[in-house]
């Protein structure tokens, strides 16, 4: 092994898609999967490991480290696959091997970013999404192995398998771009009530999945390709002498980087004639750059799978700011495969204020590049709920 | 008695047949050429003498040399490893219309009356060919209410190719060609159609179904404006489900100075039940390769049919087949014409298929196939459906027209088996891999079936049987469908990269090797 | 007859069973099914205005046939006629493979179902590369004609790509014109096709008037085609390519793909992209039906962007030393950004790829040679017997032809259409008339030969020419 040598973390949550089987929405009460562990719920997330690292057999790994916590939260699995590792060992606590809680994912997770990994390979639910991303930021690349009772995070591949065949790629060289996914959870205790929805906690970067091969009779473009390509028409329509409030996700960062300064994946950022103003601002701040313009647009993009545009993780953008911008100032930063990820469902706003709600409601141009639009119907969440 | 078979132990012939570029021997000949005449060549010369320096070839081409039996097995091993309509329940591949194609008709095509005719010989010598086309308009005409045909395109995407030019020659006769830049359209209907309209420059608007499966009226107003060009939208569309509001979408355009392009390329639920025409719209095509009978030959030749009003008559493509009483021609003086959209005109064993078929039908007849297309795919539905873990999304309880939607969306979540794997091991029962979905996939996990008239109840049994087994595997031995198919003629998946990367991108044996 | 009836081709068009299906369903009648989503106002109450039934298979084919016998074929007569679409020896096993059920009724099942479809499409553009020179072969497309089309549009979208937007494709005067009024129709959103001069005594590209045009600038691509709608070979080839080059162009080339087992391939005389028609490689002349076209170059990922069409990969598997095949690079076809405007692609033409492959087998690098020397030695002899004819000039242009040539009948006070209505007298399908399409030539037709054509034909045309004119 040499020093420049590539680095992979690899970390399990044993316990995640234990409360799956066990009847709970999720497993992120530790009262209660020790309740079900006992009452002799296997745990599953190990075997989702195993069937993402069996796509590696036959891999040279030479030029490569993995490092992962000894015991149950990573080592094992690797052992039992024949993958050589470092195991980190454990001085945090006693045995692992028994009950590991969400302190020990972000303590390991830290630690593996402490250590400068090229990718962390994590095998869990939203609720371990959860934990990475806040160890993690949105700069450490990481990939993530379905597990979990609930999964309305981006982040994560597919199927285990298709992870594994990701993290081949990416030791052959051959995966080397990346975007930002959501990571998105809801709180488990009041899924019995109808009107929750996943709320939006941050971003991973995550390996792109380029293989986009179907059975179609054709084939589009990539997400990535239409995102950028998107971005790129936003940027070019963008006026001078206009503030522009640009929301978090992906394909609106993308527009930030195309400007000058440093702009947030998650935070609301203010710009104006090519340069961001203000970034990560809260919405006394842009109330309060709104005073002082005399034009304002809105760039929002909405969360894939659920369709929110407002509402969730941009709360910034509140009713009095959505209100003086004027809903024909909103422009929708979507692209083709995301309202696809919504099947026919219409994309929805909650900002807190039913009126604002309704609204923002109707059908709203959404232009992707110069030649196509598209025309999405936009509804009042608390509506939808009701049709 | 009946057809389905329970226990069909199927396996595709898998021949293991070297690459072509790998056979034969040098010296061998698989066909002799003609030579010219003794005194010919004594008074002509040599291909150096004849040749003009420097246009030599210098190395001959590395063509495989081999006798003709050996052509014939290699070629007939290949066939064998293809799962053509002829040998399989071929109901997978919805929106694609794979019915029988009558075989007394490729007698005919294969006539020397057909087969050994020049495009360019004297219309005296071909008012056989040119008669049957002008009737086959005729009976277009019938079917879509339009009043004029063009045969000439080459495909059904050339058809809706052609009727973009048409909204641009419409408009430009109006001077309104540089305004009226926008085309709408539906995500559901055929990519053919954004696909053709951008080809020639226009901008594409658009829309998506709300959960009834159509769009909505308002999205629709939204959309139009002093630019619109045209509304080209497709019912129904892949979903099979009816647009009931088609008319008030015709109405709403053509008041906003637009014209309407009903893409009718899959006609089989619609023959003699509703017409483009009575529905307000302007165009219309069909595909002659799907509700017309013809075979699809492996992607073509097709062969697609322009219909359009009175009032855009003169823009079809030229030349128009004409009678003028006594004799058929060809009318090449139309100035007002899009002009040329492929050599010569349109493919002629194809429109000589869909006027046998239409002969070999009458009016009752065709309308019959609609109707027990639409009768199959309903009854289709209803047993497919009993599968757990398929859905049918949209539109609840609403009939489909002649094909459907569907989603595994629910196996998938529950196994982890995916509509690509389903469509892998379907093979391994003994059919075509199926049809999921035009991009995008806005219904997760897709499966398009259309049960054409040509099936029989049993057949379809035996398919949906087939998709029952298939889920129970699923839950029982995903390993199984993942790693599928298993008795096809190629046991064993390929590596994907060779198709994704440019590295390993090659499309003919030298650049592979 | 009955409104409904058991017909062949309708399994369940017998009552008892629709019976038992409706019954399945819950429903009276199918037309309770399509009445409950098709509003009463669409619905067509008519009875379709189409002739009644012709239920016999022997009734129907009396009647097809019947009207098919009006036609004269090439078999009957003699035809000199080429000018795109060639009449030519077609194998057996052309016709036995493609008329095969399972490539007939195949269609786009993929990798898996259809492994050996892909397998012989992959066969077909391998020996297209063989014979063209070309590391990459494009699926079949409509015909020529769209080759073309395509292959000037990706020219102009390799320029934007490049940052260097050009609008003007340059083309000979001299070529097909069926070809450049569709080429004119399909580019003219994105681009304007210019006609370069040719040199009146030879037909050749006026290299001089190329250059001048390639100018100013904003030439995207120079074409031409090898030989020449008329007939005589473009000797120049390598000198129009390093011009195009010059002046930041890209060459594109359609060769006579019957020529290519004699004459150099243009891929190596300088052309970047090499588009034409497969029709003469084993596809009967089916009045025009018989027409696919084909797009080539070299493994120049520049280039195979830009590609409209499928293509058909080649992939290794888990077992050693077999393959399969799969649709290659698929997000090219309907590439969605502005600067890559897309072009349209449907069902074209496979089963001519598939047919073509078995004629390339069958021929041989031995075969393709004979087949271009008989051509050569034909159309020699023929503007030798034709030149004996006092009238008429038997090849305009002085020059070496393939398999066809221009005959000059301005002399003989006769149109090419009277001389081709008295030719049909002698059961001989006259030349091309070019009076329309090429005004400056006035009264000429375009006459073909092939390996088919004998001396007896050729001397037979020369004597009932000698005989019209002379107004016998």
């Amino acid at each position: 092994m040499k020093e420049t040598d590539k680095k992979i973390g690899f970390l399990i949550n044993p316990v995640a898609g234990l409360g799956g089987r066990a009847g709970m929405k999720g497993s992120d009460d530790a009262a209660r999967c020790r309740k079900a562990l006992l009452a002799g719920y296997e745990k599953s997330a190990s075997c989702r490991a195993e069937e993402c690292l069996k796509e590696l057999k036959g891999l040279s790994m030479d030029g490569w480290r993995i490092y992962a916590p000894e015991g149950c939260m990573g080592a094992d699995v690797l052992f039992k696959v024949g993958i050589p590792c470092e195991p980190l060992e454990n001085s945090r606590i006693g045995s692992l091997d028994e009950e590991t809680s969400r302190e020990d994912t972000l303590y390991f997770a830290r630690r593996l970013c402490g250590m400068g990994m090229d990718l962390i390979l994590f095998c869990g639910g939203d609720g371990t999404a959860r934990d990475i991303c806040e160890a993690a930021g949105s700069n450490v690349p990481v990939l993530g192995v379905p597990a979990g009772v609930k999964m309305y995070s981006a982040c994560f591949a597919t199927t285990p398998c298709k992870a594994g065949e990701i993290l081949k790629r990416f030791i052959q060289g051959k995966e080397t771009s990346f975007s930002h996914r959501e990571v998105m959870d809801l709180d488990e205790n009041s899924l019995d009530e109808l009107a929750v929805s996943p709320t939006l906690y941050g971003f991973l970067t995550v390996p792109d999945d380029k293989v986009r091969l179907q059975r179609a009779k054709e084939a589009g473009t990539s997400e990535e390709e239409e995102a950028e390509v998107l971005a790129a028409e936003i940027r070019a329509e963008m006026k001078e002498d206009t503030l522009y409030i640009l929301g978090p996700g992906s394909t609106t960062y993308r527009v930030k980087q195309m400007l000058h300064g440093t702009g947030t994946v998650r935070g609301v950022d203010l710009a104006k004639n090519g340069r961001i103003l203000r970034a990560d601002a809260d919405e006394r701040t842009i109330l309060s750059f709104l005073d002082r313009e005399q034009k304002a647009e809105i760039i929002v993009t909405c969360i894939g799978g659920n369709g929110f545009l407002f509402g969730r993780g941009n709360q910034q953008i509140s009713p009095l700011v959505l209100k003086k911008v004027g809903k024909s100032h909103i422009r929708l930063a979507v692209t083709r495969e995301k309202l696809s990820g919504l099947g026919t469902r219409p994309m929805l706003v909650d900002t807190g204020d039913l009126e604002t709600d309704r609204y923002l409601a109707g059908y709203y141009k959404i232009r992707l590049n110069a030649k196509e639009e598209i025309i999405y119907r936009v509804q009042a969440g608390a509506d939808a709920l009701l049709s | 008695m009946g057809y389905y078979k329970t226990d069909r132990d199927f396996h595709e012939a898998r021949w293991d047949e070297p690459i072509i570029m790998e056979l034969g021997n040098p010296g061998e000949r698989g066909v002799m050429v003609p030579k010219a005449d003794k005194r010919v060549v004594e008074s002509t010369g040599s291909v150096e003498e004849l040749l003009p320096k420097g246009l030599k070839r210098k190395k001959p081409p590395k063509l495989p040399e081999m006798s003709q039996m050996q052509v014939l097995r290699h070629y007939m091993r290949l066939s064998q490893e293809t799962i053509g309509t002829d040998i399989n329940i071929d109901i997978g591949l919805g929106t694609c219309t794979m019915k029988y194609s009558p075989k007394i008709h490729e007698q005919f095509i294969r006539s020397d009356k057909l087969k050994e005719l020049h495009p360019y010989q004297d219309e005296s010598t071909v008012q056989g060919i040119l008669e049957i086309i002008y009737q086959l308009e005729q009976y277009l005409k019938a079917i879509s209410g339009m009043s004029k045909v063009s045969l000439q395109p080459s495909g059904g995407t050339q058809a809706i190719f052609a009727n973009v030019e048409t909204i641009r020659a419409y408009h430009e006769a109006r001077g309104e060609g540089e305004k009226r830049n926008e085309i709408i359209t539906t995500i559901l209907s055929h990519p053919g159609n954004p696909g053709a309209a951008a080809t020639l420059g226009y901008k594409v608007i658009t829309l998506y179904p709300d959960e009834n499966g159509i769009p909505d009226i308002e999205a629709l107003k939204a959309a139009v404006s002093e630019h619109t060009a045209a509304l080209m939208i497709t019912n129904p569309e892949d979903t099979g489900i009816y647009n009931e509001k088609i008319r008030q979408f015709v109405d709403i355009v053509h008041e906003a100075g637009g014209l309407c392009v009903y893409d009718q390329a899959n006609l089989n639920g619609l023959f003699g039940i509703t017409r483009a025409r009575d529905a307000g719209f302007d165009m219309c095509h069909y595909n002659l390769h799907k509700s017309f009978s013809s075979p699809h030959g492996c992607q073509g030749p097709g062969a697609g049919a322009q219909c359009v009003s009175e009032e855009l008559a003169k823009y079809v493509a030229a030349p128009t087949v004409e009678f003028d009483g006594e004799k058929y021609y060809l009318d090449d003086n139309r100035p007002d014409s899009i002009g040329k959209l492929r050599k010569y005109y349109g493919v002629p064993a194809v429109l000589v298929r869909a006027y046998a078929y239409i002969r070999s039908l009458g009016p009752d007849g065709i309308k019959q196939i609609a109707e027990l297309s639409i009768l199959n795919n309903n009854y289709m539905l209803k047993k497919l459906l009993e599968i757990d873990g398929l859905s049918m999304p949209m539109a609840e309880g609403k009939y489909r027209l002649e094909q459907a939607r569907l989603s595994w969306k629910e196996l998938t979540d529950e196994t982890g088996v995916t509509t690509d794997d389903i469509c892998r091991r379907i093979v391994d029962y003994g059919f075509q891999d199926y049809f999921a979905s035009h991009h995008p996939r806005i219904i997760p996990e897709p499966f398009t079936p259309e049960p054409v008239e040509t099936y029989s109840k049993d057949d379809i049994d035996e398919f949906v049987a087939a998709f029952k087994a298939i889920a129970e595997e699923a839950r029982n031995d995903p390993e199984l469908v993942k790693t599928a198919p298993h008795k096809a003629a190629l046991g064993s998946q390929i590596q994907e990269e060779y198709l994704t990367e440019w590295e390993n991108f090659a499309t003919t044996w030298r650049a592979f090797r | 007859m009955g409104k409904d009836f058991v017909h062949p081709y309708m399994p369940n068009s017998v009552p008892e069973i629709k019976q038992e299906m409706l019954q399945e369903l819950g429903v009276e009648s199918i037309e309770d099914i399509y009445k409950s989503v098709i509003p009463e106002e669409l619905l067509y109450k008519e009875r379709l205005d189409l002739p009644e039934p012709i239920l016999s298979e022997h009734a129907l084919k009396k009647h097809v046939m019947g009207i098919l016998e009006k036609n004269v074929s090439t078999e009957e007569y003699t035809s000199f006629l080429g000018a795109g679409c060639y009449k030519h020896q077609v194998p057996a096993l052309c016709d036995e493979i493609n008329s095969r059920g399972e490539f007939l009724t195949g269609y786009c099942g993929d990798t898996y179902s259809d492994h050996g479809k892909m397998q012989a499409i992959f066969e077909y553009t391998s020996m297209m590369g063989e014979l063209l020179d070309a590391d990459v072969v494009s699926y079949t497309n409509y015909d020529g004609g769209q080759a073309v089309s395509s292959s000037l549009r990706i020219a102009l979208r390799v320029m934007r790509s490049r940052n260097t937007p050009k609008s003007v494709l340059l083309v000979p005067s001299t070529m097909n014109p069926e070809i450049f009024a569709q080429a004119r129709e399909y580019c003219r959103s994105e681009g304007r096709i210019d006609k370069v001069a040719y040199e009146r005594e030879t037909g050749l590209m006026d290299l001089k008037d190329l250059e001048e045009r390639l100018k100013s600038g904003d030439v995207a691509a120079v074409f031409y085609e090898n030989p020449s709608y008329l007939g005589f070979f473009e000797t120049r080839g390598e000198k129009i390519a390093e011009l195009a080059h010059k002046y930041g162009a890209l060459c594109i080339a359609q060769p006579e793909v019957a020529a290519l087992g004699v004459m150099e391939s243009p891929m190596n005389q300088g052309a970047d992209l090499v588009c034409g028609d497969i029709q003469p490689l084993g596809m009967h002349i089916q009045y025009g039906g018989g027409q696919a076209g084909f797009i080539a170059c070299q493994q120049d990922v520049e280039l195979i962007q830009e590609f409209p069409t499928y293509m058909y990969g080649i992939a290794k598997t888990g077992e050693e030393g077999r393959y399969g095949w799969g649709r290659a690079m698929n997000y090219r076809c309907s590439h969605g950004s502005r600067e890559n405007a897309n072009e349209y692609f449907g069902t074209e033409t496979g089963l001519w790829g598939i047919t073509a492959g078995v004629y390339l087998a069958s021929m041989g690098p031995v075969g393709m040679y004979e087949l271009g020397e008989t051509i050569l030695q034909n159309v020699n002899y023929a503007i030798q017997k034709l030149s004996e004819v006092p009238g008429i000039r038997a090849n305009v242009f002085r020059n070496s032809n393939f398999q066809e040539f221009v005959v000059d009948f301005n002399e003989t006070g006769k149109t090419v259409k009277e001389i081709n209505q008295a030719l049909l007298k002698e059961q001989i399908f006259g030349g091309k008339d070019l009076s329309r399409d090429f005004k400056e030539l006035g009264q000429s037709a375009l006459y073909c030969v092939s390996e088919l054509t004998t001396a007896d034909e050729i001397e037979h045309l020369a004597e009932a020419l000698d005989q019209i004119i002379r107004g016998c």
